[in-house]
């Protein structure tokens, strides 16, 4: 089985330190014994994440003739994301970042 | 090992996933779904190989009710319908006192069902639905205005709603004793069932219909019928019954197997994807009806989008959703017409996301109309007038992008004059950002939603094979247009190793392999968009690959790295094939060149 999180970072390098690993990829092996990483890429550290937009906290207000915007909407100053996490997989770091919505801006199906 | 041009020995692993419908025990599936509940269906689709009744009019001649028998009436045909066509029929008392009415005796039915007809006052003011056998119910209707009912008997519901042309829409929804229901003048809202008139009045009625869908609430949108009636099943979307259920696809149009299907995870961004009356979507010159019509899912939850009578103007339905950036966006949304043969999307200004670009959809005919040339776009067939639209413009920001629905007169047009009465069915409306193709229906209700990734492998280690073994592997698939999409790979669950038939975005397919983190050889195969049978020999210094029993194409100079673990549809490094992968077997030996024609032509 599984276990959802939702979470809410204050920003997005946080968010990445905890949801990534930076994994390298390609190495110089002129020195066998001393291969040097030349690559790296950001590998995510669990099988289902989902990275959201931004989220509206309050919906904006349009004229419906024109499509003009009449009230901006207000989105949330976070960084949200949300993990499904199968078993086997390290949930440690998430636990300070987790959040419980009322009404979450997306699920899983 | 050295090879003979023999057949080869049997595979060690076969794995048919279009005949067989199921997954090996050595392999293992999976898919991280919230479980359904019967109260709350999965959001994960996949087109079955079941039907289900998609529409239904029990009546015949429906339009004009040319066929049905009259008491004490006169017809004549050709009146001005609801919907502007002269189809509707001018039903008029006779000289005296009798009962005067119209029949059919096959209405007759003993299940529930809804009568409904469109009706319009002209001298005559007050209708009534009797059914014969059953002296308790009736319904009397007042076609004055925006209309009136009164319902007598147990369990009769009706309904009354305003249409085009100065008609109302009639329903009445009862258990019908299995006999004829009839259609006649009264002269009040509390006539007596079946009374005498002595009105020589008239009305006029047009698009009578009988179904066991829908109820007097929730009227099912009109359905002509001709000399027979219409009854007309189609193929069922099915959500996942179970979590994490593989899905073993039907092509809905023919109802071939397409084997299993593998998809990346994907997002539905529209939060509402099959209510186009909730607040996510804003209407202009237009109706939003909700749960009208059996929707491809073979529930009753597609909605109509009508067109109000505004001249000369556009009529439709907007939403919004976040980019999320300046990448490929998908929309689709699953239409049939219902009085208007056309759909257009615009991918609109908005925010700076899109540059206002349209593209138009033939929902009689199945085809793409106009598309402007920022927009790639594809159409298919769902049976019974249902098809999905499809297109696809990449975003010029990250921001809040408007898609317009329009109702469309004909191709390449969206200004026309209204009728109030002719729209189309929508259903399984879909956003997808950073998506350059729709994947399946992920359905919302109130909250975007995400499927998650489907996922199959075979440890090799359980096949008896060996790491670093030579092996031959067929394979029978088709994985979508786009860089790093995976039919199949071999992998040690790092970079170092690994071997994979991708498909890319130039819409070749490559062979690979890497081995201790070097690349040892990248073999192209021919073009292919269809699925077809490929071929990978992974043998030290002699791989060999070939597509549908074409030329196989060779690399004399490879080393072959560890792997443990065969991934299906799915490769390290790649990405789901968001496609079907239909047969797989693996062969525990290097095969010759021949058999590799052989066995993929």
């Amino acid at each position: 089985m599984f276990t959802d999180y939702y979470l809410a970072f204050p920003d997005k390098a946080t968010a990445d330190s905890v949801l990534y690993t930076d994994t390298p990829i390609a190495w110089d092996n002129t020195d066998p014994e001393n291969p040097v990483v030349t690559e790296t890429e950001l590998r995510p550290n669990f099988r289902n994440l989902d990275v959201l937009p931004l989220v509206v906290e309050q919906e904006g207000q349009y004229d419906i003739e024109t499509g003009e915007e009449l009230v901006a909407p207000v989105y949330s100053p976070l960084y949200h994301a949300n993990v499904r996490a199968l078993p086997g997989e390290d949930t440690s770091a998430l636990e300070a970042y987790a959040v419980t919505p009322n009404t979450p801006a997306r699920v899983w199906a | 090992m050295a090879y003979t041009d023999n057949f080869p020995q049997r595979p060690v692993f076969q794995a048919d996933f279009a005949n067989g419908g199921r997954i090996d025990p050595r392999a293992t599936f999976s898919r991280a779904d919230t479980p359904p509940t019967y109260a709350a269906p999965s959001a994960v689709h996949f087109w079955s190989n079941e039907k289900h009744l998609s529409s239904e009019n029990l009546t015949t001649n429906s339009d004009d009710l040319s066929d049905w028998g009259r008491i004490y009436m006169t017809r004549t045909l050709s009146q001005v319908g609801p919907d502007g066509s002269s189809n509707a029929a001018k039903l008029t008392g006779k000289a005296g006192t009798v009962f005067k009415a119209i029949y059919n005796a096959t209405l007759a039915n003993t299940s529930a069902q809804t009568i409904s007809f469109f009706a319009k006052e002209d001298t005559h003011r007050y209708i009534q639905v009797s059914v014969n056998g059953d002296a308790t119910k009736f319904v009397n209707f007042d076609l004055n205005g925006s209309g009136a009912y009164s319902a007598n008997g147990t369990g009769v519901t009706a309904s009354i709603t305003p249409s085009a042309n100065g008609f109302v829409r009639c329903a009445v929804n009862l258990t019908l004793p299995n006999t004829s229901a009839y259609i006649s003048l009264q002269d009040s809202l509390s006539a007596a069932r079946e009374a005498t008139t002595a009105s020589t009045g008239s009305i006029y009625i047009f698009g009578a219909m009988a179904t066991t869908l829908g109820d007097a609430t929730n009227v099912v949108a009109y359905q002509s019928s001709g000399s027979q009636i219409s009854r007309s099943y189609a193929p069922t979307l099915k959500s996942v019954a179970t979590a994490g259920q593989p899905r073993f696809e039907y092509d809905p149009t023919d109802g071939q197997s397409m084997g299993v299907l593998i998809e990346s995870q994907a997002t539905n961004l529209v939060t509402y994807s099959s209510d186009i009356t909730q607040s996510f979507f804003t209407g202009f010159r237009s109706t939003q009806e909700s749960n009208v019509a059996v929707a491809p899912d073979g529930t009753l939850t597609a909605d109509l989008l009508r067109e109000d009578s505004s001249s000369g103007n556009s009529h439709g339905v907007f939403f919004e959703y976040a980019s999320g950036g300046t990448t490929a966006q998908t929309i689709s949304v699953y239409a049939k017409a219902a009085g208007r043969n056309h759909l257009s999307f615009r991918f609109d200004t908005t925010n700076g996301v899109f540059g206002s670009d349209f593209v138009w959809f033939n929902l009689s005919t199945g085809a793409v109309g106009t598309t402007d040339s920022d927009i790639t776009a594809s159409i298919e067939s769902c049976s019974n007038g249902w098809y999905r639209c499809i297109a696809t413009r990449t975003a010029l920001a990250s921001a809040n992008g408007r898609i317009v629905l329009y109702l469309a007169d004909a191709d390449n047009s969206t200004s026309y004059d209204g009728d109030s009465y002719s729209g189309v069915l929508l259903w399984g409306i879909q956003a997808e950002a950073n998506a350059s193709h729709a994947s399946s229906l992920v359905s919302t209700s109130g909250a975007s939603a995400t499927r998650a990734a489907d996922s199959l492998s075979v440890a090799t280690a359980d096949l008896g094979i060996a790491s670093g073994q030579d092996l031959t592997v067929i394979v029978d698939g088709v994985a979508e247009q786009k860089a790093g999409a995976a039919l199949l790979g071999f992998d040690d669950g790092t970079s170092s190793n690994y071997a994979r038939i991708l498909r890319h975005s130039s819409n070749n397919y490559t062979f690979d392999v890497r081995t201790n983190a070097t690349s040892q050889a990248v073999i192209t195969a021919p073009n292919s968009s269809s699925d077809t049978k490929f071929a990978f020999r992974l043998e030290q210094n002699n791989l060999g690959a070939v597509a549908g029993g074409g030329s196989v194409n060779t690399d004399t100079s490879a080393t072959l790295g560890l792997t443990n673990i065969m991934q299906i549809g799915n490769a390290y490094w790649g990405v789901q094939a968001n496609g079907h992968i239909k047969r797989v077997a693996l062969y525990g030996e290097a095969l010759s060149d021949t058999n590799l024609q052989a066995l993929t032509s």
